[in-house]
Formats: C-alpha cells, sequence, structure tokens
C-alpha cells in the first residue's frame, strides 16, 4: 500500500488504528535498523522506534503531506536518536567517561551482533563519528539514500550533506586502519 | 601490520544486526497497544475547518447581498437625497400644519379652520335635526 492509499485510509472515520497498525507494519523494520546502527543496542533502538510511533500516531493528524510519510517518520525517529545521543554524551561528559567508547563497549558485548572482525571494526568506526556525521554516513552508506532525501530528513543543504559524508568517510578509513 | 581497507565493499554494507526471534510481530502489537491507551488530539486543521467553512459562508451571503443591492439600487444618490429633503420640507411646512382637507387641496388659499360659523345657526341646525337624531338612536 502506498504512503497515499495509508493516510487515506487513515482519515477514514474509525479506520485510525488499523491504518497507524499498517503504517507501523510499514515502516517499524527499516526504521528500526537505522536507530540500531545509530545507538547499537537493541534495547535502545528498541525504546526509540517506540517512543518515534508514539510521536508520530500524536502529532499524525498534523501532518499535511509536505513531505513523504517515510520522509516524516525517518525525521521523527532521527531527532529522538539525536536527542537521546546527546543526553547520553552529557550524562557521559559529567561522569568523566567516553561515550562513544561505551557504545564500542556495547557493541563488543552485543549478543545480537553477527558480524565478522572487519564488519564490527567498521560499526566501531562509525560509532566513533559525531552524531550527525554518523546520521548522514548511515543514510547515504547503509541505506543508499540520495542526498536530496536526506536533505529533506535533516533539513540540511545538499552541499553540507556532501561535505559532511565525505569527512565521514575519511575517519573512517583511518579509524580502520587504526582498528584493523 | 596495518592494512588499507576499502569500505566500498559490498559486504560491509551488509546489516551484521539481529533481533530476537519474533521481535518485529512483539513490537508492532506493543505498539499498537500503546497507541490505542491515547488519545489523539484532533489536529488543528480539524477543528478550524468548520469555523472556517462558516465564517466563509457568512461572507460570501453578506457580499452577494451587498452586491445586489448596490446593482439594483438608483445610481444618482444626490437626486435621491433631494427627493427625501423635498417630502421632509413638505411635512414640515405643511402637513402638520394644516388639517385632512386642506392636505389634499393644496390649490386652495382658505382653510375650514377660518370660516366664522354663527353660534345661533348651530342651534337651530340641532333643533331642526333632533327628530333625525332620534331616530338614529332606534335603530
Amino acid at each position: 500500500m502506498s504512503d497515499k492509499e495509508l493516510l487515506e485510509l487513515y482519515r477514514e472515520e474509525g479506520k485510525q488504528h488499523y491504518a497507524f497498525n499498517l503504517i507501523v507494519k510499514a515502516y517499524g523494520e527499516r526504521l528500526y535498523w537505522h536507530l540500531r546502527k545509530l545507538v547499537a543496542s537493541h534495547d535502545d533502538a528498541n525504546d526509540l522506534l517506540q517512543n518515534s510511533f508514539v510521536k508520530a500516531w500524536d502529532a499524525l493528524p498534523e501532518f499535511r503531506e509536505e513531505s513523504r510519510l517515510y520522509t516524516w517518520m525517518y525525521r521523527i525517529a532521527t531527532n529522538e536518536a539525536l536527542t537521546f545521543l546527546k543526553r547520553k554524551k552529557a550524562r557521559a561528559f559529567l561522569s568523566l567517561t567516553d561515550y562513544s567508547k561505551q557504545l564500542e563497549n556495547k557493541l563488543e558485548a552485543d549478543p545480537y551482533f553477527n558480524g565478522d572482525a572487519t564488519q564490527k571494526a567498521l560499526h566501531k568506526a562509525i560509532l566513533k563519528l559525531p552524531e550527525k556525521q554518523r546520521v548522514v554516513f548511515n543514510m547515504r552508506y547503509f541505506d543508499e539514500m540520495k542526498y536530496e532525501e536526506i536533505s529533506e530528513v535533516l533539513g540540511t543543504s545538499v552541499g553540507a550533506l556532501k561535505a559532511s559524508y565525505h569527512h565521514a568517510f575519511q575517519k573512517i578509513q583511518v579509524s580502520l586502519q587504526e582498528l584493523l | 601490520m596495518k592494512q588499507n581497507l576499502n569500505i566500498d565493499q559490498p559486504h560491509l554494507k551488509e546489516n551484521p544486526y539481529t533481533v530476537p526471534e519474533g521481535y518485529f510481530s512483539a513490537m508492532q502489537a506493543e505498539v499498537s497497544d500503546k497507541v490505542s491507551a491515547r488519545v489523539q488530539k484532533p489536529g488543528f486543521w480539524v477543528l478550524a475547518k468548520p469555523q472556517i467553512a462558516l465564517v466563509s459562508t457568512f461572507a460570501i451571503i453578506f457580499l452577494i447581498a451587498f452586491a445586489t443591492i448596490k446593482i439594483f439600487s438608483p445610481g444618482d444618490e444626490s437626486l435621491r437625497n433631494e427627493t427625501f429633503a423635498t417630502g421632509s420640507e413638505y411635512i414640515d411646512g405643511h402637513y402638520i400644519e394644516s388639517n385632512f382637507v386642506d392636505f389634499y387641496d393644496t390649490t386652495s388659499d382658505s382653510t375650514v379652520g377660518e370660516e366664522q360659523i354663527d353660534p345661533e345657526e348651530i342651534v337651530e341646525y340641532l333643533s331642526s335635526s333632533t327628530g333625525l337624531i332620534y331616530l338614529a338612536s332606534l335603530e
């Protein structure tokens, strides 16, 4: 079912919950992986995903279709993840610990990580990136989104996104050389 | 020894993360439960739309009525004012001061009120008409 059909169904009297369940089914998995790659931990990704959907449910009556539904959902989930990471980083700063090191340790101990050593090294390198750069890198590298789509989600110019991706790519190359 | 790795290798783009079995179905059910417990507030447009429609309808009706009056009313405003002034002057100057008769008989120079009737003539008239008055009262 297309976004338009989902929204039309949502606007029908008494079909809101049914339509929203279809939206969750359509985007749940994709958004989960997006969040998981940002925060590494399954539990954190699950909490963020559920919060994102609850926020989307609350905000859906205001959705004016100025952007596509999936872009809008991505934006909610990304903002949720960025707020979460900032909060964690601030707490880590107060307790004089390195949050990216904490994320690396989480990844090391994660029972739901099946990658090989190179993949682990790549994901550790990604977790070392600044939050926004990490978002840009993941969306471009893993989700293979166009810069225009990323720009729609993050509200950043295409030029700035290209520069951000280029910097992230270089940092990861350097990190991988150190890790491997 | 450090090695140079090309991160554009397709296998690196594969997703190495996994989830507990049945996670996505459980997640959908959990989200559905959370959402069912929440009362969705209607959006601003949902609330404002009927009000805006009502105001617009009144505005359109008012404009149509205004335009109709404007189109079908006489165009010469000064002539209409003059007519009203003439009418009002006539009422002030003649009608209030005059009686019913001279209201219609505008050419007449004298009024009924100005005629002098001799009191003796009145007495004579009444005494001669007594019979008629009596007969009228019997009916």
